[in-house]
């Protein structure tokens, strides 16, 4: 028994005095990277398709979502990363899901746009570091932290139709059951993201969030501010019953030429639309909570990437 | 004061490190010599004098332990089960149980009065040994006390950790005082988080000339981590250093006698292979400055003493805090990060103010 607590006080204490110089389980990525990426929508990149899922998933609750996963490797991203094409049962993307099977396992790149997403959902417990060897993923979900998702184009075709409430084209009396906002955004706000801001690059590292598809209301609070590939603009949160449930305002990320774009990219503020999200680390607020050179905790680091607008 | 409770955070952070280093050394020690087992075996001795090699085959107390090995812990009622069936094994008025049954037989006046009952054996044979174990325990603190000791000495020594320099150095240098508080404080207690936010609902983006670039973000590096500082408030690099500033000087005053007239000359030729070959000068101009290679043999020979004597109250303060223990440091520096992370008091901030 002594000899345990013994044990027990050792190991306490060389965890705690590992974690003053280390750390475990964070991204580290390049300050460059975020630079280029913390005011933009999406990322463009050269992708090798490794694995891809033979359907998209069915259209039903939680992670029958209808996307059709793929997992890869981008040099420019130098993460393990999966991508995954949103909406993927509409027979408008027949076509590209061809391709996307066709590319998977040829070893060669294709040209890929989409979100870039950043999120603690499948986080590993060793630090993934930026530029690293990426190992060939042996299935579609391997351990990442990257995604593109939704993909934006894919080998040159456009996919901006997929910018629509999720469905199946095959049985349209389908009809797909998002987490519901007073259960995630809760989640989301509670998410505290420990930032270590170093010379070369950025530690990034938090608990890992479930909670993927969330349908809310969002209430523009400000102007929107329109960037080269989509549109900024923040938002108070509310459920569907229109209670508000985040009030300071949070990031909305809007994909430029999608259907969202059109309808919140104009909007005024008060303007409230009942939308489907997913959410992603806003880089561009852990940069502006945490100075260069120094670490810093921020809560309430997201911001929604806008999937459809429930007309 | 906040200068002072820094330094304070920083001693307490390297006798935190030097802790751990012997309490993890101590366990291992303990266990490669089975000192727990060992001591037990020493008290169980006591206990059952002639009945103790008995108890230990026992098969209740056998096989508490591996094949060959004493036990390092025996439960108070697998000890009085495992006594009670020796006692029924040996007959009354036998010889080598009778110091048990007379032990037995006091305790059980002391509590109850006079009783055969099985249940009033056990009761008092479980409160006879847990009474003898809390003495054991004391004899094996005393004996892991002494090997922590032994084990700071050698830590001490080992990496120099001298108190009187260490408050020294980080009394004098504001540099590593604060990294290591910073590295204190984000080590142990976790940041505060702040909550993201954007001032202008208007501006989601920042505009482009606020907007920083990863160039002017890598000027400077992160804060140095902690071995980095710890190198420069421990360790022998100081002493050595000075040390070889003489050697330095020797040479340097020789290079230049040799080399003032005739730089071809085999004598300058040889003071500069002499400089080329010595660890512990380098070159910087025409100067020649000490390194902090190790002075080798020269150490033991000329400076082993007056080294020692010049750390020897630094060594002792530190050899007895470390024999403090980790989780005694752990909890002193907790105490003093948390006071640290408090803030200014009320009236300093107003005395800021006016």
């Amino acid at each position: 028994m002594i000899r345990l607590r013994g044990a027990a006080v050792v190991l306490v204490l060389a965890v705690a005095s590992i974690a003053i110089v280390d750390g475990s389980g964070q991204v580290l990525l390049k300050n460059v990277f975020i630079e280029k990426y913390r005011n933009l929508v999406t990322i463009t990149t050269d992708f090798k398709v490794d694995d891809a899922h033979p359907h998209p998933n069915p259209i039903g609750t939680s992670s029958q979502d209808g996307d059709l996963h793929m997992a890869g490797r981008s040099a420019d991203v130098g993460l393990p990363m999966v991508a995954e094409l949103s909406n993927g049962r509409l027979t408008a993307v027949a076509d590209v899901e061809k391709a996307i099977h066709q590319a998977s396992g040829t070893n060669t790149a294709v040209h890929l746009s989409g979100v870039w997403r950043l999120w603690m959902e499948h986080k590993s417990a060793e630090p993934m570091q930026q530029g690293d060897a990426v190992p060939v993923p042996s299935n579609t979900n391997p351990k990442h932290v990257f995604e593109i998702h939704p993909i934006t184009a894919f080998s040159g075709t456009a996919v901006l139709e997929t910018f629509v409430p999720l469905r199946d084209d095959q049985d349209p009396s389908k009809h797909y059951q998002a987490t519901d906002a007073p259960t995630a955004f809760p989640r989301y706000e509670k998410e505290t993201l420990t930032v270590s801001r170093g010379a070369t690059f950025t530690s990034i590292d938090g608990a890992q969030v479930p909670y993927n598809y969330t349908e809310f209301v969002l209430e523009v609070a400000g102007q929107p501010v329109t960037v080269a590939d989509g549109v900024f603009v923040l938002a108070k949160i509310l459920d569907l019953q229109k209670h508000v449930l985040v009030s300071s305002p949070r990031r909305m990320v809007i994909v430029k030429g999608s259907r969202p774009a059109t309808l919140i990219g104009a909007a005024a503020a008060g303007q409230q639309f009942h939308v489907l999200g997913i959410p992603r680390i806003n880089l561009d607020a852990l940069m502006r909570a945490v100075q260069p050179n120094k670490t810093g905790a921020v809560s309430g680091a997201y911001e929604m990437i806008i999937l459809a607008v429930i007309e | 004061m906040l200068v002072l409770l820094d330094v304070v955070i920083g001693v307490a952070f390297v006798y935190l490190l030097l802790a751990l280093i012997c309490t993890t050394a101590n366990e291992w020690i303990a266990g490669a010599r089975g000192l727990r087992a060992k001591t037990l075996q020493r008290g169980i001795g006591q206990l059952l004098g002639p009945l103790a090699d008995e108890f230990y085959r026992h098969p209740l107390i056998a096989t508490l332990s591996q094949p060959g090995e004493r036990p390092s812990y025996i439960p108070a009622h697998i000890f009085s089960s495992a006594v009670l069936d020796l006692l029924g094994r040996h007959a009354e008025g036998a010889a080598s149980a009778q110091h048990v049954r007379t032990g037995i037989a006091a305790l059980k006046a002391k509590q109850t009065g006079p009783s055969a009952d099985h249940a009033a054996h056990a009761a008092a044979l479980e409160d006879w040994f847990t009474t003898a174990m809390d003495r054991v325990s004391g004899w094996y603190k005393r004996r892991l006390q002494l090997i922590t000791i032994g084990v700071a000495v050698v830590v001490t020594l080992a990496v120099n950790a001298d108190t009187l320099q260490i408050v020294g150095v980080l009394w004098r240098s504001p540099t590593e005082r604060a990294a290591i508080a910073e590295q204190v404080r984000s080590g142990l207690l976790p940041p505060r988080p702040v909550a993201a936010q954007y001032p202008d609902v208007n501006a989601p983006v920042p505009p482009v000339n606020e907007q920083t670039s990863a160039e002017d973000e890598g000027v400077e590096g992160p804060p140095a981590a902690a071995p980095a500082v710890l190198g420069q408030i421990v360790g022998w690099s100081s002493d050595f250093k000075r040390l070889n500033q003489g050697v330095c000087a020797t040479l340097q005053d020789e290079r230049d006698r040799q080399c003032a007239d005739a730089a071809n000359a085999a004598p300058c030729q040889q003071a500069l292979r002499r400089i080329a070959t010595e660890s512990r000068c380098s070159v910087e101009g025409t100067d020649l400055v000490a390194t902090d290679a190790a002075p080798g043999g020269a150490f033991f020979t000329s400076a082993l003493v007056p080294v020692a004597a010049a750390h020897t109250f630094g060594w002792l303060l530190t050899i007895i805090a470390i024999s403090l223990g980790a989780a005694f440091w752990f909890d002193t520096l907790n105490r003093f990060v948390n006071i640290r992370g408090s803030g200014p008091s009320p009236q300093e901030k107003k005395a800021a103010r006016a």
